[in-house]
């Protein structure tokens, strides 16, 4: 019994802590649950581009003659028409880790990284605008941004950024070395991912959910919800009202208050309650934290009356405390006592009610 | 009313029909957020290739497989064992990848049983013998078309399995208990039992809601709770 004595305090405590996480937790599962699958707005105004140029017509250099040291892996990428070897120094498991290439013309075999003017030309050519607003939109000249971009917050690499000026505010991110669309990214796309940043607790923007204030809060609510299922499930610590067939031994109550004066109480129907209730439902307010939970130990009243101690009692009380005739309202059916001492002072027009 | 006794009754029959999924939730996130999901992913089984490509022995280039084959698409020059090979796709076959010798241009069957034994040793960082090698049914597989992919498994304590691809010779999945324990507490997290694809069921959407309504139950509870207890510790210092 203790052990729940102990658990219920621990569940407020914890409680205290993470109830807000829990309820941002729930709140933004349920956007998820909601909004899933819905319209990609961003999706929606980006379409492919086709890079790849006359086939037939280009000439291409052998690899073995380009000036480079030896690759992991080699590729034939087109941009705009035209063909470039991609060169792979490390083979990383996602894209958006930090990529070590180097882009050599094709035709050529001189190092190339695409510039402004095709940034641009790409971007325009991603962007599906529809008739109306073709000629009012208008794109922001591509700026190089290098990480951390507040947009992608796990991307490792620099990226072209194009902005462009429609109602969602879409901007486009571009490969920094071949200008191939990396995403599109726009308001409704933020607000998702300030929603995931919100469920992640991912406030140092780090774009993952392995993060240390996500754990210690995850650790806290698995001790929240463990420690309230045992309190749901575990006998109830309280006093439970009399079988309603059972005669009521004891229905008149003598209270003696704080300065000493002498109450009467008829409990009437209440008499089945435990004490604490039974005082509450005659607006006598014992000390309590837990409102009659029987885990705050603070309803102490004193008593003549031989009762047994129960072992919420046992957590709270010490035995000289027991032996002096303190006990706990919420643990005993009121009809059990017919005198008491209370700790607070009651209004004198209840004298002798 | 509002009363600490509404709020206690209301959050322990909310927590009564929604607290075991409470639990759920809050120790399936714990695994979730505390393994490290490239860890999951199985990339800590993979070692990255070292091997540079001797460009030298290069001998059918580029320009030589685009005139064999114009359509191909995404063309790569890369190593399959110890072999320099060049992947590509091609949309007469429906995308389906193909594997060139980069030394003599002439196309390779698909990835052999002993080809596959011999690509998932080589990228396997552990030291555990393998125990079982096979073929998938190629309907039960889901993300690689009709393709039957070669099953590859470790000895080790978490069973680690590479999926391989037959025509591109690359690992497309890797596997372990790790992973199948967090696919599992995924759909027990999003409440969607048979696949784990639909975090959009109503089901989710009611637990939520309860789940809510619990959460703001208990709050308003312990706010009772301490405003009470605040109001009884600036009575008693009075």
């Amino acid at each position: 019994m203790k052990q729940r004595v102990v658990l219920s305090v621990w569940h407020k405590w914890l409680a205290l802590l993470v109830a807000i996480q829990v309820v941002i937790w729930l709140g933004t599962g349920l956007y998820f649950n909601v909004t899933e699958g819905q319209g990609d707005t961003a999706r929606q105004v980006r379409q492919t581009v086709h890079h790849v140029g006359d086939v037939g017509s280009v000439s291409l250099l052998p690899l073995r003659q380009l000036a480079a040291p030896a690759p992991l892996k080699a590729e034939l990428i087109w941009s705009l028409g035209k063909p470039y070897y991609v060169l792979w120094y490390n083979q990383p498991a996602h894209r958006y880790f930090p990529l070590e290439r180097r882009v050599y013309d094709a035709q050529t075999g001189q190092p190339w990284q695409i510039g402004l003017q095709q940034v641009a030309s790409v971007a325009q050519r991603a962007y599906r605008s529809d008739k109306q607003t073709a000629s009012n939109t208008v794109m922001s000249a591509p700026v190089l941004i290098t990480p951390p971009i507040d947009d992608l917050n796990n991307q490792q690499n620099p990226l072209w950024r194009v902005n462009v000026n429609d109602a969602l505010n879409t901007s486009i991110y571009l490969d920094a070395l071949t200008g191939h669309v990396v995403t599109f990214v726009n308001d409704d796309s933020r607000f998702r991912a300030l929603m995931f940043t919100l469920h992640f607790m991912d406030y140092a923007g780090t774009g993952s959910f392995n993060n240390s204030i996500i754990i210690v809060f995850a650790v806290l609510t698995g001790m929240l919800s463990l420690s309230g299922a045992y309190l749901l499930f575990h006998t109830h610590a309280v006093a439970r009202p009399l079988n309603e067939f059972e005669p009521h031994t004891n229905t008149q109550l003598t209270i003696r208050d704080k300065h000493s004066h002498t109450h009467s109480l008829c409990l009437s129907e209440h008499a089945g309650d435990n004490l604490y209730f039974a005082l509450l439902a005659n607006d006598i307010s014992l000390p309590s934290e837990c409102q009659g939970a029987g885990t705050c130990g603070k309803c102490k009243i004193v008593t003549n009356a031989s009762m047994p101690v129960t072992p919420v009692e046992t957590a709270h009380l010490s035995t000289q405390a027991i032996a002096d005739g303190i006990r706990l309202a919420c643990q005993h059916p009121a009809r059990q006592f017919s005198e008491i001492t209370i700790p607070v002072a009651l209004p004198t027009s209840r004298s002798d009610q | 009313m509002l009363s600490a006794a509404n709020a206690r009754l209301s959050h322990k029959w909310l927590m009564r029909i929604i607290g075991l999924q409470c639990v759920i939730w809050a120790l399936s996130g714990l695994y979730m957020v505390s393994m490290n999901i490239h860890f999951i992913h199985g990339e800590s089984l993979s070692r990255e290739p070292v091997v540079s490509l001797p460009l030298a022995e290069v001998n059918y280039s580029f320009a030589g497989l685009m005139t064999d084959y114009p359509d191909a698409s995404n063309i790569t020059l890369t190593r399959v064992l110890n072999q320099t090979v060049y992947r590509f796709q091609l949309p007469a076959s429906n995308g389906r990848w193909h594997l060139i010798n980069g030394a003599t241009g002439t196309l390779l069957p698909p990835i052999s049983q002993q080809q596959a034994v011999r690509i998932a040793r080589q990228q396997y960082t552990g030291t555990a013998e393998i125990v079982d090698v096979q073929q998938q049914a190629a309907n039960q597989s889901t993300t690689s078309g009709s393709t039957a992919l070669w099953k590859v498994s470790f000895a080790d304590l978490a069973r680690s399995t590479f999926y391989i691809h037959p025509d591109s010779g690359q690992v497309i999945r890797r596997r372990h208990h790790y992973w199948y324990a967090f696919d599992w507490l995924w759909r027990l997290h999003i409440m969607d039992y048979d696949d784990g694809e639909n975090v959009t069921n109503l089901l989710l959407r009611i637990a939520s809601i309860l789940g809510l309504l619990a959460t703001f139950s208990g709050l308003t509870l312990l706010c009772l709770q301490l405003s009470a207890k605040w109001r009884s510790n600036w009575r008693s210092s009075q």
